[in-house]
């Protein structure tokens, strides 16, 4: 593994968790699974235990570069900023699949629009928070994902 | 004015392995992977502006197999005004004929005595399954017609405007190391090939779509080649620069120096040198120097 | 203006099986897609249900491009290190007229837009249906593309553009939709050598394995999917939209998260990411099933919900391709008659109502919610605790009762075990 790919990972981690951080995540790791019942096995494993990998397989970008996109020029989804200013959970940042959605210095949204899926789950977390930030279309015919193994 | 664009059938998206550079076979889907390249694709943009400001029209030709009819429909529902498909007379896998073969097959066409004759052929610069750019130039020799290759601009207006008796000319950017530009003047007939970037295709509008196309792309069958070679075979492994010696670390430095030496680039570049010579040394000139730091293999 | 008989708006599964149907009844059909391929925008689980097309298609399973017929299904309950499993295997299952087929959907959807095609239709890819063209009285009278010239009209418009649904929101047939009404699909496509797969899943030949995961994503209640194709095996989860947000995970954590657990990490151990995928899947028999017909235009599909994302039951092609049928018909019905208001299109929905399409999603209406509630969360947990505890040798102490068992693996999780017989009862009526 070269020390750019290294870097690339710990950087993405880095911010995840400050990610993580930033979001109002409920404590689970301090009271362990918090409204989750008691656990009777004596043997088996705490399921909230580290069972999610410290580090994924893959680097996020090399898991995009998987899937094939024909890029429009112009974005077909357009995120109003300034809205997301005001957004407390700022829910899409998490919940977009490709993790298009970059929070800013000045408590923004930096929205790219080359590597989307066109889900729409955006949209539904946006209004689902509340908000009005998100303006959402299809790309022009021919253009966008191209899905051969799904 | 008659142009043509030359549209090549390759695949978009071949599997290569993302360690050795292999193309896999393995775990291909070739479901809709076919298709022309984004320099074709410019090309063909670029035969149609050229041909809308001159006044003309344009045939879109492909050197391939009957998959190929599927671009050359999709030319024609562009705007295209001909398209024709040139069968090669030897049997192989497409893609594996030497460019020198694809350019007479092209020329056969678009020549003044072929189905289609043009003024003016505009080319990608280059394909993207192991293109070297070169069939553009076997064709403007074959042709023996004016070529400018890998332009990143190229002006359609009628501008240089062509006096009574003359075919006129085209202006056209080529893109030079260091960003520098070269602003070429083109006199006709010429061989032209786009970077992907110059043009972007324009969209079929609905009618044209809804349109048949049946039976509308007519096929050539290309004169058997000259050489009598057809083919080259086509290679397991991406091709890499042979080895070429390097000069050790100097043994009287310690460990570090001697790592250093040997993990960091050699300080400086070679010297640059300036060789005057008639074109036949020179070419030979440049050979030698190729053979030497291992880009040409043999003798 | 270019004008059809019908005008369907995506050759998806519903698309393809309205512009065939519509096709075969002697309407012009025009099938717009906005992919460069039909397929190409979808995402599926990855098993297709084909009987629905034995009356469509005669021998389809002799065409249709297959990868392996499911032989094998199972539902795996996870959590933590443990796993239990119900696995159900049938041979007679890799015969025609077979029960489960795994695809690709860019090949799958490409083959039947082709069979569309072949009985008719005109199919037009990379064009995006934009809006919708409205007579004066408001009826739909045909859809507006972003391509030049792009107006078509028609004497109806089938509108089968997926989850989303934007011509059916704009028709005012749909909510604007909420996260509570929508899943999150995410998967990965892994490749393995076909030998590799046949070994690890105990298949031989085209027979294929199907696998539903319950409980193993701990904070989020998602169900995970583990599906064979000939040299890939596809494993995703689908995930409520809403709990998706509120958690704060992932999704591709989440699946990393199902490729960790001890019972499914060594089916995947090696394998090479071929393709990440997303997209949203309705949660249709939760919500209220919106109008499926207006004047002029129908819907079908995801486009109108409907899916079925019951337990161990994940499915949608077959109900997209039914309600394409119906859809098809009741389109080509109307316009043979000459007319095609919200009164003559209105048969549409009858015709899903006696079939498994609104059948179906009705008898199971209750049972995505039930499944993801808190109280039915915990099953999967107490369920391997309980045969944790019943299969633990623990000499030279006596093995204890079943019912002692249950009854202090219930009191562990916070239950009693009449609340195990309530919800057992619940799941069952939820059933059917």
């Amino acid at each position: 593994m070269t020390m750019s790919m290294l870097d690339r990972l710990r950087r993405r981690r880095i911010r995840r968790s400050a990610r993580r951080e930033a979001g109002a995540r409920p404590e689970r790791d301090a009271g362990g699974r918090g409204d989750a019942p008691l656990r009777p096995g004596r043997g088996s494993a705490d399921p909230a235990a580290g069972r999610r990998p410290e580090w994924s397989e893959y680097a996020f970008g090399d898991r995009m570069a998987t899937v094939e996109f024909r890029v429009q020029d112009e974005p077909h989804i357009v995120v109003d900023t300034a809205a997301c200013q005001a957004c407390p959970g700022q829910p899409c940042v998490t919940a977009c699949p490709a993790d298009l959605f970059t929070p800013t210095a000045d408590g923004g949204i930096v929205f790219n629009h080359e590597q989307c899926f066109e889900c729409g789950l955006c949209r539904l977390v946006c209004e689902g928070a509340g908000g009005d930030a998100i303006t959402w279309s299809y790309p022009r015919g021919g253009h966008g994902v191209v899905l051969r193994w799904s | 004015m008659r142009v043509a664009a030359a549209l090549k059938l390759v695949d978009l998206r071949p599997d290569v392995d993302p360690l050795t550079g292999v193309v896999r076979e393995s775990h291909r889907r070739d479901a809709h992977t076919l298709g022309v390249s984004p320099a074709d694709q410019a090309a063909l943009e670029t035969a149609l502006r050229i041909a809308e400001a001159r006044g003309g029209e344009v045939a879109a030709v492909s050197v391939g197999p009957p998959a190929a009819e599927a671009v050359l429909r999709e030319a024609l529902t562009v705007g295209a005004a001909r398209a024709v498909r040139v069968e090669l007379p030897t049997a192989g896998p497409h893609g594996s004929a030497s460019s020198a073969t694809v350019a007479a097959a092209l020329a056969s066409v678009v020549g003044p005595d072929g189905p289609a004759p043009a003024e003016l052929v505009v080319c990608g610069d280059a394909s993207l399954d192991r293109g070297s750019g070169a069939v553009p130039a076997f064709l403007a020799e074959e042709l023996g017609a004016a070529q400018a290759l890998g332009l990143v601009a190229v002006s359609a207006a009628a501008d240089g405007a062509a006096r009574p008796g003359e075919r006129g000319e085209l202006h056209a950017v080529r893109r030079l190391d260091r960003g520098h530009r070269e602003v070429l003047r083109v006199p006709l007939p010429a061989v032209m090939s786009v970077e992907a970037g110059t043009a972007e295709l324009r969209r079929a509008p609905l009618p044209a779509l809804l349109e048949s196309t049946d039976g509308r792309v007519e096929t050539a069958l290309a004169p058997a080649p000259r050489t009598g070679v057809s083919g080259f075979p086509q290679r397991a492994e991406p091709f890499r620069p042979g080895p070429r010696p390097l000069p050790g670390p100097d043994p009287s430095g310690d460990a570090l120096r001697r790592a250093i030496a040997v993990t960091t680039s050699p300080a400086g570049r070679p010297p640059r040198r300036t060789v005057a010579a008639a074109p036949e040394e020179a070419a030979a000139e440049l050979l030698r120097y190729l053979r030497e730091t291992g880009h040409l293999r043999g003798g | 203006m270019t004008r059809f008989d019908v005008v369907v708006v995506g050759a998806g599964p519903a698309g393809s099986a309205a512009a065939l149907t519509a096709a075969q009844a002697g309407a012009s059909v025009l099938l717009l897609e906005r992919g460069p391929f039909p397929g190409a925008k979808n995402v599926h689980g990855g098993v297709i249900y084909g009987r629905v097309l034995d009356d469509l298609v005669p021998r389809w399973w002799e065409q249709a491009p297959i990868q392996r017929w499911v032989t094998r299904r199972s539902l795996m309950m996870a959590t933590g290190a443990q796993a239990l499993s119900v696995d159900y295997r049938n041979g007679a299952w890799a015969e025609p007229p077979y029960n489960g087929a795994i695809a690709y959907r860019s090949e799958f959807d490409s083959w039947l837009a082709g069979v569309a095609e072949r009985a008719g239709a005109r199919l037009v890819c990379s064009t995006t249906a934009t809006a919708l063209l409205r007579g004066p009285d408001g009826s739909v009278r045909g859809v507006r593309t972003d391509r030049e010239g792009g107006e078509v009209e028609a004497g109806v418009v089938i509108a089968c553009d997926g989850a989303n649904s934007l011509l059916a929101r704009e028709a005012g047939l749909r909510p604007s939709g909420s996260a509570e009404d929508f899943a999150l699909g995410a998967k990965e496509v892994l490749a393995l050598p076909r030998d590799e797969i046949d070994r690890r899943f105990g298949l031989t030949g085209r027979e294929g394995a199907a696998m539903e995961v319950l409980g193993c994503t701990a904070d989020v209640p998602a169900s995970a999917f583990l599906h064979t194709a000939l040299d890939t095996v596809s494993v995703g989860v689908l995930v409520p939209a809403a709990d998706l947000a509120r958690s704060r995970i992932r999704p591709e954590e989440l699946i990393a998260e199902v490729k960790a657990h001890p019972a499914i990490a060594p089916y995947l151990r090696g394998a090479e990411l071929k393709e990440y995928a997303a997209h949203l899947v309705p949660d249709g028999s939760r919500a209220v099933l919106p109008r499926l017909a207006g004047p002029g235009i129908l819907v079908c599909g995801d486009a109108a919900g409907l899916v079925l994302t019951a337990g161990p039951w994940l499915e949608g092609v077959n109900f997209a391709i039914g309600s394409g049928i119906a859809a098809g018909e009741a389109a080509a019905a109307a316009v043979r008659a000459g007319d095609t208001g919200a009164a003559a299109l209105a048969g549409y929905r009858s015709r899903l109502e006696s079939s498994f399409v609104l059948g179906d999603l009705h008898r199971f209406r209750d049972v995505p919610h039930l499944m993801r509630s808190e109280r039915m969360r915990r099953y999967p947990r107490l369920a391997c605790d309980a045969a944790e505890r019943l299969l633990t040798v623990d000499n030279p102490r006596p093995k204890p009762g079943v019912t002692t068992v249950l009854r202090e693996v219930a009191a562990a999780h916070g239950a009693r075990m009449r609340d195990l017989a309530r919800d057992g009862w619940q799941l069952l009526r939820s059933f059917g």
